[in-house]
């Protein structure tokens, strides 16, 4: 089977790639197990309510729901039964061994991007300190997906942050406890003053119909099931150009390792029905296969066991605070369960800000949380009722940068050896909190979580780019390792830092820059 | 173990689980559990072998009329994983996706105000809750 492009992988950097290269005589390999049906329909607090059993649909058939009770950590949307779909047969196509760190990896069309909170955020100039493109280099590319995806937003006090507004939708109905958390914000400039700001987040949720898709319902299930079109996902794109007959899709192939040919590229692939090894050809190869499947990838490809390469991930904590006011109010009835608000800190001496997601607790089973409040049986079902409308939960993510005690390698055996420890972090929960309290937000420093490293699913750094590769792991700007060659990583392997920022567009937006110009020839 | 007091053994697994899924819904939720919670309960002692472990060790508490609430917040201010609480988290994933649970679900609608009595009721109940289970478990001791 012989292609021009042949891209690997079909998340948010396969998404971008394919669309740069539609009409171009493209092919996208992927594992690619898709979403069970829908079995959840109507709005989350009537489908509590209506009497029925929801038992299996919620906390599975084997009870798999609840892993977080006996098991270490893991997120309420890789848990659920419905979502189980994205980390399937991961360990077996994917063999790991960790220290230090809990990855997860997704062989699900659209990868990881399933479970996301559809987060979708420029990079600007400080962002990409240490890569060799600059925001004016990914700008267009932001802009065509923008178009693409269908991105909700507003202008804010965060647009500085996030970068123009020209193309958004209407931005997410918010709840009342995040309506009238912007509204003290903008009533109270001291709290920017000292550093903290908030606003609307840019997320891949349709507010209004866009190309053949549908408004979201706010139904709240997305803690629970995927698939929704009014929510993006890679898989949406694929399909799409797909059906169009614009690239070709093959799913049920496990990419095991690439050849480079004096004119062109071998790809071997696995084929997971029938179990037998098929050689695809290609002039160029795309690897968007994730930056631990990527990393592999390539290792294996070079039959290197000795290198270790660099990882990056997104140290994460999370940060409870109440609204008092809302305390004991109505149950909301419609909602968003992702993203409801953003927020930007910039510490006292730091040079860069700090970027946190809010999110309400409507959307979730309120038994993930409930022990974590410190008080009695009855005490605790009675925060339940009381406390659901008034909770803010705060997500921040820590930058990360390379050092040495941070990485990842092939073992003998041919499984991925992770090895990572946590940075020294200067913490900013203390500073927010008094921030917090300003806007009428209350917590304590003893109720904020840290996650395991590898929660944050921002994974990143393997193959890092420059201006000047050297050597085989280094990468250029069109993704090639060493710099030269037919191969091409546009995952975000190649993320040479990670800023706090949520990194999935500019993972998107840089693997269509790099396909873009595949697609005009420049190499 | 003298607090624990006398209980009478039950010899029948399946009965033993389904007094214990009784003593633990009556603790959690005030009443005795629905049919259907209660199968459930039984199941999930099949299915999770984490519950089957730590049966026998758990099994004299259970069964005694001990203050389960009050060793419950003790134990889970101490070590928040041990199996007492792991118990309770589990029969309240079960009651919570099943049927129309009223402990679960709806607002409670009283405004922030009586909302903050109610809380603030609660704290001091859990206060006074967990220095009766610190004590109770230093006489348990061997918990």
């Amino acid at each position: 089977v012989t292609s021009d492009f042949i891209i690997v992988g079909s998340g948010i950097a396969g998404a971008g790639a394919a669309l740069a290269l539609a009409d171009h005589d493209a092919m996208v390999i992927d594992v690619g197990h898709r979403p069970p049906p829908p079995a959840l329909h109507g709005g989350w607090p009537e489908l509590r309510r209506a009497g029925s059993d929801l038992s299996d649909v919620l906390l599975g058939p084997r009870l798999e729901s609840l892993h977080n009770v006996f098991r270490p950590y893991l997120s309420p949307k890789l848990k659920a039964p419905l979502l189980r779909f994205v980390t399937e047969g991961s360990s077996d196509l994917m063999p790991l061994r960790a220290r230090g760190f809990e990855p997860v990896v997704s062989f699900a069309l659209g990868g990881l991007a399933n479970v996301w909170g559809a987060g979708l955020y420029r990079y600007g100039d400080l962002d990409l300190q240490g890569f060799p493109v600059g925001a004016e280099d990914l700008h267009p590319h932001y802009d065509r997906l923008t178009l693409e995806i269908g991105i909700a937003g507003g202008d804010d006090g965060l647009t500085r942050f996030f970068g123009p507004t020209d193309g958004l939708l209407p931005p997410v109905r918010l709840s009342p406890v995040f309506e009238k958390l912007l509204q003290r914000s903008d009533r109270r400039p001291s709290v920017a003053g000292r550093g903290l700001f908030l606003g609307r987040p840019r997320l891949g949720l349709l507010t209004v119909p866009h190309g053949d898709r549908l408004p979201y319902a706010y139904h709240g299930l997305e803690f629970f099931q995927a698939g929704d079109p009014a929510v993006y996902s890679p898989a949406l794109t694929l399909d799409r150009l797909a059906r169009q007959g614009r690239i070709r899709y093959r799913g049920g192939m496990h990419v095991e390792r690439y050849q480079p040919r004096a004119d062109g590229i071998d790809v071997h692939a696995r084929d997971l029905g029938s179990g037998e090894l098929v050689t695809f050809k290609c002039r160029r190869l795309l690897l968007a296969a994730g930056t631990l499947g990527t990393a592999r990838l390539v290792l294996r490809s070079h039959d290197d066991t000795r290198t270790r390469l660099p990882l990056l991930d997104n140290p994460v904590s999370y940060m409870p605070l109440v609204d008092p006011w809302a305390i004991g109010g109505a149950e909301e009835r419609r909602f968003f369960p992702g993203v409801s608000l953003n927020a930007v800190f910039y510490p006292p001496r730091a040079t860069e800000p700090i970027q946190m997601s809010l999110y309400g607790m409507a959307g979730v089973l309120k038994s993930d949380f409930a022990f974590e409040f410190p008080l009695a049986l009855r005490g605790m079902l009675a925060a339940n009722r009381l406390l659901a409308p008034a909770l803010v939960m705060v997500q921040l993510f820590y930058p990360d940068e390379r050092r040495p005690a941070c990485h990842v390698g092939l073992g003998e055996d041919q499984a991925l050896e992770i090895s990572y420890h946590p940075p020294t972090l200067r913490r900013v929960e203390s500073d927010l909190l008094p921030l917090f309290r300003r806007l009428g937000l209350w917590g304590r420093r003893s109720l904020c979580r840290t996650l395991p490293p590898g929660s944050s699913f921002h994974y990143a750094g393997t193959l890092p780019m420059t201006r000047d590769p050297g050597g085989p792991y280094e990468t250029d700007t069109l993704g090639r390792p060493g710099g030269s060659g037919r191969v091409h990583v546009v995952d975000a392997s190649v993320f040479p830092r990670l800023p706090s920022k949520n990194h999935s567009f500019t993972m998107m937006a840089n693997a269509h820059r790099i396909a873009a110009r595949l697609a005009e020839g420049h190499c | 173990m003298e607090i624990l007091g006398s209980s009478h053994k039950v010899d029948d697994p399946v009965e033993r689980r389904r007094q214990e899924c009784r003593r633990l819904c009556t603790v959690l939720l005030g009443r005795l559990p629905s049919p259907d919670l209660e199968a459930g309960f039984l199941r999930a002692y099949d299915l999770l072998p984490e519950l089957a472990s730590t049966e026998q060790s758990l099994h004299r508490l259970l069964a005694s009329p001990i203050d389960l609430e009050a060793v419950e917040i003790a134990w889970r201010s101490r070590s928040p994983r041990n199996p007492l609480t792991q118990r309770f988290q589990v029969l309240s994933y079960l009651a919570e996706v099943r049927s129309a649970n009223g402990s679960f679900h709806g607002s409670a609608g009283t405004g922030p105000f009586r909302g903050l009595i109610i809380l603030g009721g609660h704290l001091l109940r859990t206060f006074v809750k967990r220095l009766r289970g610190r004590m109770l478990l230093r006489r348990a001791g061997d918990l």
